[in-house]
């Protein structure tokens, strides 16, 4: 039998406070949930607050059935779905809201609150930013105080009360929350299968290249990865960060063959290692960027044919890793001819102009030295342009650009130089990555945004092994010494969202992303790995699952003991009154001057006694006096309490 | 006899609870922590399969501020039982000596609740009977009514009282039972169609029924109820109007009334007991003096509203002495 929850109407400043509460949990799904589903929230609770205040009459059943199926069927239309994270996220956005609708119960509300705490964790799926976890905690704070007006069925009792006992309650959680944050063992998930929009909407640099494909990610000013370097950071024209390798070229796009899924070559690395930790932002590949030249790869990593480092899971949520890099190498300085082939292929019959003059080259520099020397000086001096937005290009984009436009981005120029290498019989290779970075000085660590993706060149001399070219330099060799902002004109970075013209905006900028490691960096880099290591320095051995939640309930029970203790330490509350603390003060001034009260002597009868002993007293004492009385047994604000706290000087 | 209100358990849990309070106590009861009992509620319930639920999927979305705000609100939860037990731990409670009441109307007992240096939010009283009374407790003490139905007479134990409170979260329920010792004085239920008292004076209440005698001054007419002697009743008036009435006899000043078990012989005793009290009441009603005989207690004829609670409960507790 279901016991039938008790009837409630809700007073409109609990309502309020229930509504705010709904939607400061709701209010950042807007960003990602179809418009339609924001507005019918807010058109709700628009409806349940003239519901409530103008009287008006709830919506019936059926009406509510109609809303329910409408908001299916629009849910369906949005996503091709109704499973799976967005569509689900949607779906309880559309029932809390239509909850706000029948709150006729206790039952009703507490399901709607609990609904908005679930709504909490759902936000964190899509971010788990500092910004977004300070809102969620404004939103506990909502929910926890509507929840106490809930239990609470007098009206008279202000909000005040409830945020402030709510807020009391977080704070005393937080000790509790931060020993089970860190105690509490972590399971690596997922347990099962997540859907497949789980992850959407994060993006990097893909497995390909057309021309683009670079310039349209420069425009984005978001983090790729951070990097602490152990010692000095290396100088910024060295600073190439390793991603896919490309080595097929169909005469515009260049993507990566089935060498990449091969394994290392041979390398000998000229100079001392570069160690560094590197926290990389999800970006759905398995790419980690790693310096000229990764060297051993650490756990859960790989090296291919290609020397790019390769995570053996996708990256789906923000890795560390601890890296050593090899500034000068020589990588497979013999090749066999079949491969030496292979870096040779070019489509035929596309860009005949370029293969013409490529030929031409050859035939003036027999050298590969001075090939490509000669190749560089052609860009340097042939009036080419570094641009943002070099606009498209068509079928044989090569000649285009070379002959015709001379307009492009650094993918523009790779693309021509590696096609025109393996023109002229130097083997040769696209490299994708991020080159150069921000140095964050305040919290000594450096910041590779997408804005500094890059597309450099390999090409392969004999004794020498795979060599970087970047012809990019020798067009804006700023691009490469101090980044994109010093290679482009200010004309075209105005669309991006700039990094701020001004110093201290600037400086204002590196502090927030310097903050902003941090957060990544303790807690939501935090898994059991973290865990592992933390806990051996405790001196507490992890593997052993029982001690740690031996630990975990001693840590937490001696917690509680602490706050039961403090909760129930007797306060003594008399003198709270603060007439009677001032009139108490005032007694033991009299007494201090000889005139104690009598066990019995009211204070009338006490002001008489002292005007008789001590007349210079009596005038300021009898206001005071009559103060009191007034306070105690009549009525007065706190006027009346600043003129008893001057009289009382006087004395 | 048993109880007027039978203190039906609600649970194994509160079963349990209760053998320990069985005790009837006095005055001022202060509930400590041996006597305040806490479990989850139904909510609190949910609100666990609700915290493990995000926990599921703060673990298969590896999702680090999932897991932050899952042990922020368990947390919050757990320490609600402290906050909850607070609330209720240390209360005071005093039982006022409820007024006596006649069967079939409503008993009230006044119960004071002192805060005791805490301010307590929505503490609930209850017993099974009355509906739930909540208050908040301030400062000051603060004074909440339940009312039982009083069935039977007699004297009789106060049923069990629950106080207990849900505060802040309402995912606990914090109790304490309280027995208070005061009883309940619940006099018979005056009877409504009784026949009016016609015999006065000491010679004639002997002989039940007896007769308009000369003596008496004609006081008034009434309308018949069921039950008056034939010999009371107007008959002309009833031959010229065709209403039925009685006529009603006022006794001398200063002659005193007695009101005689043996006057309502022949009925059910709790019969008699009712129309005694009825009696009983139109008597002080009237301000006669009057007194009562009953068999082994006699109460000496006399006026007043003490002399008539005197009557009333002889009458309460005839035969009926409660156990000890």
């Amino acid at each position: 039998m279901k016991r039938k929850s008790p009837a409630i109407d809700l007073p409109p400043g609990k309502l309020l406070l229930l509504l705010a509460a709904i939607l400061a949990v709701t209010l950042p799904h807007a960003a990602h949930i179809p418009v339609w589903v924001t507005l019918l929230l807010i058109s709700i609770s628009a409806w349940k607050l003239l519901i409530s205040f103008a009287r008006l009459r709830a919506p019936g059943r059926l009406l509510r059935m109609l809303i329910v199926a409408c908001s299916l069927v629009g849910v369906f239309l949005a996503y091709r779905t109704l499973l799976g994270r967005d569509a689900g996220v949607a779906l309880l956005v559309i029932m809390t809201g239509l909850k706000l609708l029948e709150l006729d119960t206790r039952r009703d509300v507490v399901v709607l609150i609990y609904l908005g705490i679930f709504l909490i964790i759902t936000n964190f799926l899509y971010s788990q930013s500092i910004l977004m976890a300070a809102w969620m905690l404004v939103s506990v704070w909502l929910l926890m105080a509507s929840m106490i007006a809930l239990n609470h069925a007098r009206k008279a009792v202000t909000l005040r009360a409830y945020a402030r006992q709510s807020l009391g309650h977080m704070l005393l959680a937080l000790p509790f929350t931060l020993v089970l944050f860190v105690l509490f063992p972590r399971i690596e998930g997922p347990l099962w299968n997540l859907p497949r929009d789980a992850h959407g909407g994060i993006s990097g640099l893909g497995d390909s290249m057309a021309p683009g494909n670079i310039s349209r990610l420069a425009r984005s000013d978001r983090v790729a990865f951070r990097v602490t370097f152990d010692g000095p950071p290396p100088p910024g024209r060295l600073l190439y960060w390793r991603g896919p390798v490309l080595d097929r070229f169909d005469g515009s796009r260049w993507s990566q063959s089935y060498l990449a899924r091969t394994g290392k070559q041979q390398s000998d690395y000229l100079s001392r290692e570069v160690r560094y930790s590197m926290i990389l932002e999800p970006h759905n590949r398995n790419w980690v960027f790693a310096l000229d030249m990764p060297g051993p790869a650490p756990a859960g990593t790989r090296i291919n044919f290609h020397h790019q480092l390769l995570a053996i899971r996708t990256i789906r949520k923000r890795q560390r890793y601890h890296l050593r890099s090899w500034l000068r190498y020589r990588i497979d300085p013999d090749m066999h001819d079949q491969l030496r082939h292979y870096f040779l292929r070019v489509p035929a019959y596309r860009n005949p102009r370029s293969v013409a003059l490529a030929l031409d080259m050859r035939r003036r520099h027999a050298d590969d030295s001075a090939l490509i020397r000669a190749w560089l000086d052609f860009f340097r001096n042939r009036n080419f342009h570094y641009t943002l937005s070099p606009g498209r290009y068509g079928y044989d984009a090569i000649d285009e650009f070379l002959f015709e436009r001379r307009r492009g981005f650094c993918e523009h120029y790779a693309s021509a130089f590696a096609f025109v290498m393996r023109v002229s019989g130097i083997p040769s290779r696209i490299v994708t990555g991020y080159q150069g970075g921000e140095m964050n000085r305040i919290g000594n660590y450096m910041i590779v945004r997408q804005s500094d993706a890059h597309a450099w060149v390999e090409v392969w001399l004999q004794g020498r092994g795979w060599v970087r070219v970047d012809p990019t330099s020798a067009v804006a060799p700023q691009r490469i010494e101090s980044g994109l902002e010093a290679a482009l004109p200010a004309r075209e970075l105005a669309g991006r969202p700039a990094r701020s013209r001004s110093h201290w905006l600037r400086n204002l900028g590196l502090l927030w992303d310097s903050i902003n490691n941090g957060w990544n960096e303790w807690v939501l880099a935090f898994n059991s790995q973290t865990q592992e290591d933390l806990l051996a320095r405790l001196g507490i051995d992890p593997m052993r699952d029982a001690e740690l939640l031996l630990w975990l309930t001693a840590i937490v029970l001696s917690l509680l003991g602490v706050i039961f203790v403090i909760l129930h330490w007797p306060r003594h509350r008399q003198g709270c009154d603060p007439a009677k603390k001032l009139y108490l003060a005032c007694c033991r001034k009299l007494a201090r001057k000889g005139i104690e009260r009598r066990p019995a002597e009211g204070p009338l009868a006490l002001c008489e006694r002292v005007c008789h002993l001590r007349p210079e007293l009596g005038p300021s004492l009898c206001a005071f006096i009559n103060h009191y009385v007034r306070l105690r047994y009549g009525k007065g604000g706190q006027d009346e309490i600043r003129k008893m706290k001057r009289l009382l000087q006087q004395l | 006899m048993t109880e007027v209100i039978p203190g039906k358990p609600r649970s194994l849990f509160e079963r349990l609870s209760q053998r320990r309070h069985q005790l009837p106590e006095q005055g001022e009861i202060t509930l400590h922590r041996r006597r305040v009992y806490i479990l989850p509620t139904r909510y609190g319930l949910t609100f666990s399969l609700l915290l493990l639920l995000m926990l599921v999927g703060s673990i298969n979305y590896n999702n680090n501020l999932g897991y932050a705000f899952t042990f922020l609100f368990g947390s919050i939860t757990t320490l609600s039982m402290l906050f909850t037990h607070r609330n209720i731990h240390g209360l005071g409670l005093r039982v006022a000596q409820p007024e006596p009441v006649f069967a079939t109307s409503r008993a009230y007992i006044d119960i004071h609740l002192r805060g005791n240096g805490r301010y307590r939010f929505a503490i609930q009283l209850q017993t099974d009977e009355s509906g739930h009374h909540e208050t908040d407790v301030g400062k000051d003490t603060r004074k909440i009514r339940l009312d039982l139905p009083a069935t039977t007479r007699g004297l009789h134990r106060l049923p069990r009282i629950k106080c207990f409170t849900e505060y802040p979260y309402g995912l606990f329920h914090a109790w304490s039972w309280i027995t208070p010792a005061e009883r309940l004085l619940v006099y018979p239920a005056p009877e409504l169609t009784a026949p009016p008292l016609v015999s006065r004076g000491e010679g004639e209440s002997r002989s039940s029924g007896g007769h308009p005698g000369g003596r008496d001054d004609f006081h008034g007419l009434r309308d018949y109820r069921h039950g008056d002697p034939r010999s009371h009743i107007a008959w002309k008036r009833e031959a010229r109007h065709g209403d039925l009435v009685v006529k009603l006899f006022a006794g001398q000043i200063g002659q005193s009334l007695i009101i005689d078990w043996s006057m309502t012989e022949g009925l059910p005793t709790e019969t008699r007991l009712s129309r005694l009290a009825r009696w009983i009441l139109d008597a002080a009603n009237e301000g006669l003096a009057y007194g009562l005989v009953m068999p082994g207690k006699t109460i000496d004829p006399a006026t007043g509203e003490a002399h008539m609670h005197a009557c009333l409960k002889a009458l309460a507790l005839f035969d009926n002495e409660d156990r000890p």
